[in-house]
């Protein structure tokens, strides 16, 4: 599945060499460093599972049903809630040569659609009837804008990525701490 | 679809083109040119910083690895500071060897300690192991397929041998009980039997080809380089008050450019004292020690240097030594390369051509195996081994063994075909000796099954199957009871006494009269004589029955003579079976008809039957007519 990055991220530079460092040699504050990203990703992907409606709320014929043919993918409440996470490990490098080193998903298919639904065409018939049984506000900056992950991440004010790089910062600061000590 | 993913930090790392345009040459010939840049042989500040830096890293990281193992064995066995330092001697005594390094080497032995095995143990192990991932994975095998395939015979070595049957070892049941139930040194001393069955020594004796030169090569520029490293840390740890990684940093970086600007002021300094002492008469000339100001700095750096306790006079030992194997095998390999620019090509090809060969050798072998008249015998084989198993089921397990064996012959000859269309040379010698090894358990079973039929054949030679037969037992009683019967009707027939005329009543004159001839013997007779018999039989009889006819007649004359001596005819006429037709006195009669009126003849006829039938001598009284 293709995956569409978002604008630039937070830099940080020797992020992935220091958390080879801290695996190799400090294996305490690695998962230290782990444990205080999670903590900062957590309320993103927990307010982000609360945006996501349930049945009631969503249009019955994009509800899954017994037989169906068909090739649009349902919206399932429980599979989008489960569909939504974060990652604390480095990816792989992306074409423009960029690892994550932090990241939350909205990774289903009928999540992504329901982030981003009406971004571009407000006035379809999709986007109307939906927005009539049940509307949600699109939050959020260009394509930073959406209904479930984006509108958490923007209500999150950049707590999580101050966060994220402070515990970066601080298991740095520690490991050269222990680095400097002489025997 | 899209998915939403939104990176909270990354960082950036380079273009990945960058990196794949980094093969394993050009890395190998990065690590000459860095070990040429440590020695002075001419490159900028920041070639000279970035190996200061890869060296200080190389020299982390063979620390950190040297101090894993340490930690391992003291925790797991317990293990003294001697006999890590015994592990660390096997590991540099190994590199010296063979092609793989000393990090490598250690790391294996890190592993094995994890499986809580003795010191003793790891060192026995461990030259073997080498020999096994040298073999299999070649000379620039890296870290972490040292790492797994130890695991993999870490395993073997508690009872599992999924990582040794894969690549094709044959185990016996013997070695299988020793390696699960034996002592942990007899375990062990299995498994490297085990190994050096296929690998003993591969990895010494990769280190005299071409490619293990190199690796050679470069296992010598890492060594060079880690020593250099452990010797900057030492000396920038002293520079200053560095109290963090990135201070240190700052500080090396600072040092090695001072460091490169003094060799270039005294390289042009000497130069100047080089081109001035030229032109000075033999007395005036003197060393660059000579000089005041400048010899005293110079005498005191090549003093600090040697006195200095970061450069440890063993790792300048040791880094001499190892320049000087540098040197030979640079010279070495810049003959070897002057040579084989050709030669080397034509190298490769025999080298090719050779692992062809044999694996040509050992397809014919396995097509023999596989050919339709095998199968076709290899089905009978089965068809015979059901037979046997009524009796023993030993001999269906080896069919069906040697069957299984077979299909793994076939399998290994598609594995060669492959290799020899890849023209992969070193797959072509593994698969080679798995398909030797598959046909040496071939053959292993097929002397086995030989050996059972040989057996079976000479034990059903020794049944008396003809003897207990009981239809050829019945049938043998049968043909005696005939020829008793026949026997004693002989002797019946020879004692009884020839039957005469007079006691069979026939009317034949005593002693003139012919036995009958039993059918028994008839049928034994030839055709002629019964038909002789038969023909005096016949006439013999013809003449009895021609005496018999002339008693008979006068017998009738002479009772004709008597009755009409008496007077008394009883109602026959004198003349009666005496005229023609009827013997000696036939009766004529005569019925006249035809004279008269024929409804006369009818009433009269009418008449006579009338009166028969009322006399009871006709059954009817009804007239057709």
């Amino acid at each position: 599945m293709k995956q569409r990055r978002t604008t630039m991220p937070a830099s940080v530079k020797g992020g992935v060499e220091l958390r080879k460092a801290l695996r190799k040699f400090t294996p305490d504050l690695a998962k230290e460093t782990q444990k205080e990203i999670k903590t900062a990703l957590v309320p993103i992907t927990k307010s982000a599972k609360g945006y996501v409606p349930d049945r009631g709320k969503i249009l019955s014929g994009w509800l899954p049903r017994q037989m169906s043919e068909a090739t649009f993918p349902f919206f399932n409440p429980s599979v989008v809630k489960s569909g939504i996470g974060y990652k604390t490990t480095p990816s792989k490098a992306n074409s423009r040569g960029f690892r994550s080193l932090a990241s939350v998903f909205n990774k289903t298919a009928a999540g992504s659609i329901y982030e981003k639904m009406g971004r571009k065409t407000p006035d379809s018939r999709f986007v109307v009837n939906q927005d009539n049984k049940y509307r949600s506000p699109l939050k959020g900056k260009r394509e930073m804008e959406g209904r479930v992950l984006y509108r958490a991440y923007e209500e999150n004010n950049g707590k999580a990525r101050d966060a994220v790089i402070k515990a970066i910062q601080t298991s740095a600061n520690k490991l050269n701490q222990r680095a400097s000590v002489r025997g | 679809m899209a998915n939403v993913v939104i990176d909270i930090a990354a960082e950036f790392t380079g273009n990945k083109a960058f990196k794949q345009a980094e093969t394993s040459t050009e890395k190998l010939t990065k690590n000459v040119k860095k070990l040429a840049g440590a020695i002075g042989l001419g490159f900028g500040t920041a070639q000279v910083l970035a190996f200061g830096k890869a060296s200080v890293k190389a020299a982390l990281e063979a620390q950190a690895q040297q101090e894993r193992l340490a930690n391992l064995v003291k925790v797991t066995v317990g293990a003294t500071d001697a006999q890590v330092q015994a592990l660390n001697d096997q590991a540099a005594a190994l590199q010296a060897i063979g092609v793989v390094n000393k990090e490598n080497i250690t790391q294996t032995q890190s592993q094995l300690a994890t499986f809580n095995l003795q010191i003793d143990t790891i060192k026995t192990l461990t030259p073997a192991i080498l020999d096994y991932v040298t073999a299999e994975k070649g000379a620039a095998a890296s870290a972490d397929q040292f790492k797994q395939m130890t695991n993999g015979l870490a395993q073997a070595l508690n009872g599992n041998f999924a990582s040794l049957t894969k690549v094709g070892f044959v185990l016996d049941e013997q070695t299988k009980k020793t390696i699960k139930s034996g002592t942990e040194t007899e375990r062990a001393a299995a498994l490297v039997k085990v190994l050096d069955s296929t690998y003993k020594d591969f990895n010494k004796n990769l280190a005299n080809t071409p490619t293990g030169q190199m690796q050679k090569l470069a296992n010598a520029a890492d060594d060079a380089k880690q020593i250099i490293g452990e010797g900057l840390l030492d000396a920038l740890k002293g520079l200053g008050e560095d109290d963090s990684v990135q201070n240190l940093a700052l500080s090396m970086q600072n040092f090695a450019i001072q460091t490169a600007n003094v060799i270039r002021g005294i390289g042009k300094l000497i130069e100047k004292i080089q081109a001035l002492d030229d032109k000075l008469p033999d007395w005036l000339k003197f060393d660059v020690g000579m000089i005041p100001i400048i010899g005293a700095w110079y005498e005191i750096a090549a003093t600090a240097g040697q006195l200095a306790a970061v450069q440890k006079s063993s790792d300048n030992q040791h880094l001499k030594a190892l320049q000087d194997q540098f040197k030979i095998i640079k010279k070495t390999s810049s003959v070897s390369t002057k040579l084989t620019a050709d030669e080397l090509k034509k190298l490769k090809a025999k080298q090719l051509q050779n692992a062809i060969d044999k694996a040509n050798l050992a397809l014919n072998k396995g097509e023999e195996v596989f050919d339709l008249d095998k199968i076709q015998i290899a089905a009978a084989l089965t068809n015979q081994a059901e037979l046997l198993a009524k009796t023993t089921n030993q001999a269906q397990i080896l069919q069906i063994a040697n069957d299984t064996a077979r299909l793994n012959v076939k399998k290994s000859i598609l594995a060669l075909e492959d290799a020899i269309a890849a023209k992969d040379e070193a797959a072509i010698i593994a698969a080679t000796n798995k398909l030797n090894a598959d046909l040496k358990v071939l053959n292993a079973l097929s002397g086995q099954n030989t050996q059972m039929l040989a057996i079976k054949t000479t034990l059903d030679s020794l049944k008396p199957v003809d003897l207990i037969n009981q239809s050829n037992l019945d049938l043998a009683i049968a043909k005696i009871q005939e020829m008793l019967r026949l026997l004693a009707q002989a002797s019946t027939q020879a004692k009884a006494p020839i039957p005469t005329s007079g006691k069979l009543g026939s009317g034949i004159p005593v002693g003139d009269f012919i036995a009958p001839i039993s059918k028994e013997i008839a049928a034994q007779a030839s055709i002629d004589s019964i038909l002789e018999y038969a023909d005096a039989a016949a006439e013999r009889a013809n003449a009895f029955a021609d005496l018999l006819d002339m008693q008979s007649e006068q017998d009738l004359k002479d009772l004709i003579a008597y009755q009409k001596s008496v007077g008394d005819l009883g109602g026959y006429s004198p003349n009666m079976n005496t005229g023609r037709g009827s013997g000696a006195g036939g009766t004529n009669i005569t019925v006249n008809t035809g004279i008269g009126d024929p409804e006369a003849i009818a009433r009269a006829i009418e008449d006579a039957i009338r009166q028969s039938y009322q006399r009871g001598t006709s059954s009817t009284g009804l007239l057709a007519v």
